[in-house]
């Protein structure tokens, strides 16, 4: 059986990764990359929870679904502004794009 | 059913004699006994895709007057053993500016992707490589991992070609993913259960197959699952007379041959499903219960019906264009299955008593 | 044996993490990504949770990532690798990163030996019932399966029938306005 604690060790390194990636990347689809493996990171933990408190409730896989539903579209949305933002810019790295509109 | 054969069952009793044999005495790790049985399913389903290759060219050979391969072997059997042969000694030919990493991953994620979904397939009473209670999902998130082996090698074959083939390829199974889950969904509401064993068992007990009461379910998945394997009239994206051979232009040998074998498995991955769930799986048809053959005997037969369907749609409806492919997928196959789910709630609503 | 194959699994998930967010090929970083993310899925596993596992699957690498790759192949010119990819406060943000995860490491590490007291009565490690709600179900397992969650999600009363329609909603209002922005054809 593995204690809790090592899950929320992982949950806290991947979601130190994903800062790091939101933080330092210039590309704006790396920065969608940070930002979903934080989002994974918050997930292992709930998740991780739950089980600590021995399925007495489902708040975490519910949280847990709709975590991923709206991450999903989170993207869907994110990737149709990076496109549009490309077609008008030739670029989508986010620190060379200044102006709300063009 | 009596007769029917305990696969896995046989296999770990003689796995027992080899290691009595060997004189170890302790039980035999689960790792070695799940590598045995995946190299044994990956030789049978092997074998079985020689003779799909070969079942191929003699229906499209009858459907076009021609006779087929009838030189090597009785029959011309053995054609596809020699096919093999000549394509895993061929040259390995690779383009000099490709991506090298994920050219080499790309054909093993796609063959692996397709390969796992094997495991759940229930070939008779009780007899499933490993059931898991979620087999249905299990399936369909498996395959979802072809599209990013496809992507992949489109990508990093650096070739237009490859990659407009990719892209096109991604789109299709992405798009005709939805109405294939949908079409899903009206069975799982009447079993109450995501188990393909528990769903053969539930048409044993009702006693009727759900191709009849689902038969637009069966329809639409059909058709998603012929487009899903890329199959022609869905074959635009490896369309020979637009895009030379589509994702896998540039590869060759061993490699072309993963992407071959991936392809022909995720048509018997379909097909499996087809029969399991809207063909009653291993069940023997009503008025010939009496025959002493095991499930899987009827399990195999369905099967090679529904591959024989599938592969009589390709010399029977022509190719489509790309933006017609879009318009079918999620114009008509979509509302349809939306349709068909809505239609099988009212009907456990107002006809059956509890799910 | 377990133990093992988990620290494999957590290795896995955050050595390809790493690498997917200091890679310079950025295809590289999406398939890097993707193998992360079914790490993740193979953690889910472990925790008992085999539907959401499947379903982090299906979301997760089949669409999210593919719709990434997609991304990447619309906005990047083929091959094209040599880029800078890091802006101007990359080591600014490692320094951030790094006293983040160092607190989050040190805060559970001290959590976990305040909480121990709690699960001397528990052999594996984990409660068996809740000690905090006054209803105390003891070895009332729920099981995250189908059967569970969905009534979880829409039941009317207990259950989360708003949050769900909300949901529906978000993405009704996803579908349509993705489709709007990355139209082609749009004015100004």
């Amino acid at each position: 059986m593995i204690p809790v604690q090592d899950f929320l060790y992982l949950a806290g390194l991947i979601f130190s990764i994903g800062v790091f990636g939101v933080l330092s990347r210039r590309n704006a689809i790396s920065v969608l990359m940070g930002i979903e493996l934080m989002l994974n990171a918050v997930n292992i933990n709930l998740l991780a929870f739950a089980k600590f408190w021995g399925w007495t409730t489902l708040n975490g896989p519910v949280f847990v679904v709709f975590i991923i539903t709206i991450a999903a579209g989170e993207a869907a949305v994110a990737l149709a502004i990076f496109i549009s933002i490309y077609r008008k810019f030739k670029d989508i790295n986010v620190d060379e794009i200044k102006y709300l509109n063009h | 059913m009596s007769g029917s054969l305990k696969l896995l069952k046989l296999i770990n009793v003689i796995l027992e004699h080899v290691y009595k044999f060997l004189g170890l005495t302790n039980p035999i790790p689960e790792v070695i006994n799940a590598f045995i049985t995946a190299a044994i399913s990956f030789a049978v389903i092997s074998v079985f895709v020689m003779f799909l290759v070969w079942m191929e060219r003699k229906v499209s050979a009858h459907m076009q007057s021609r006779i087929g391969p009838n030189r090597v072997g009785p029959f011309g059997l053995l054609q596809t053993l020699a096919d093999a042969i000549k394509l895993t000694t061929k040259e390995n030919m690779e383009p000099q500016k490709r991506d090298k990493i994920p050219y080499f991953i790309a054909p093993i994620i796609a063959f692996v992707a397709t390969f796992m979904g094997v495991v759940v397939i229930p070939l008779d009473k009780g007899v499933t490589i490993q059931n898991l209670n979620i087999g249905v999902l299990y399936i369909i998130a498996i395959t979802s991992f072809t599209v990013i082996g496809i992507l992949t090698a489109g990508w990093s074959s650096n070739n237009k070609f490859s990659l407009i083939g990719g892209f096109r390829s991604a789109a299709q199974i992405i798009s005709y993913e939805i109405p294939l889950v949908l079409s899903l969904v009206p069975v799982i509401m009447i079993t109450g259960t995501l188990d393909l064993q528990k769903i053969v068992e539930y048409q044993a007990h009702a006693g009727y197959w759900f191709v009849g009461p689902q038969i637009i379910g069966f329809l639409v998945f059909l058709t998603a699952s012929t487009a899903e394997s890329n199959r022609a009239p869905f074959d635009i994206p490896e369309a020979e007379s637009e895009l030379t051979g589509g994702f896998h232009t540039e590869y060759s040998g061993i490699k072309f041959a993963m992407f071959f074998l991936g392809e022909y498995i995720s048509i018997i991955i379909g097909s499996s499903v087809a029969v399991s769930v809207f063909l009653g799986g291993w069940i023997a048809p009503a008025f010939m219960n009496f025959l002493p053959v095991p499930g899987f005997f009827w399990f195999v037969i369905k099967v090679l019906l529904v591959i024989y369907l599938i592969m009589a749609f390709r010399w029977t409806f022509p190719r489509l264009r790309v933006d017609q492919l879009m318009d079918f997928g999620w114009k008509i196959l979509i509302p349809i299955a939306i349709l068909n789910i809505f239609l099988t709630g009212l009907w456990i609503l107002w006809f059956s008593k509890g799910v | 044996m377990e133990q093992f194959v988990f620290w494999c699994i957590a290795i896995f998930i955050v050595l390809s993490a790493f690498f997917a967010m200091i890679m310079k090929n950025i295809f590289h970083c999406a398939l890097l990504l993707a193998a992360a993310l079914f790490g993740v899925a193979g953690i889910f596993v472990y925790l008992g949770a085999e539907f959401l596992a499947l379903v982090q699957v299906l979301i997760y690498v089949g669409a999210i990532t593919i719709l990434i790759i997609f991304g990447i192949m619309l906005t990047h010119k083929m091959m094209d690798s040599k880029i800078i990819v890091m802006n101007k406060q990359v080591v600014m943000s490692a320094v951030i990163t790094g006293v983040l995860g160092t607190l989050i490491i040190l805060t559970i590490y001290s959590t976990a030996h305040w909480i121990l007291p709690a699960l001397k009565n528990s052999e594996s490690g984990y409660l068996t019932h809740s000690i905090t709600t006054a209803s105390v179900t003891k070895n009332k397992k729920v099981v995250t399966d189908v059967y569970t969650l969905g009534p979880a999600l829409i039941n009317p009363k207990k259950g989360f029938a708003f949050a769900f329609e909300l949901v529906s909603i978000l993405l009704l209002s996803v579908l349509i306005g993705a489709t709007v922005i990355a139209r082609k054809d749009q004015e100004g």
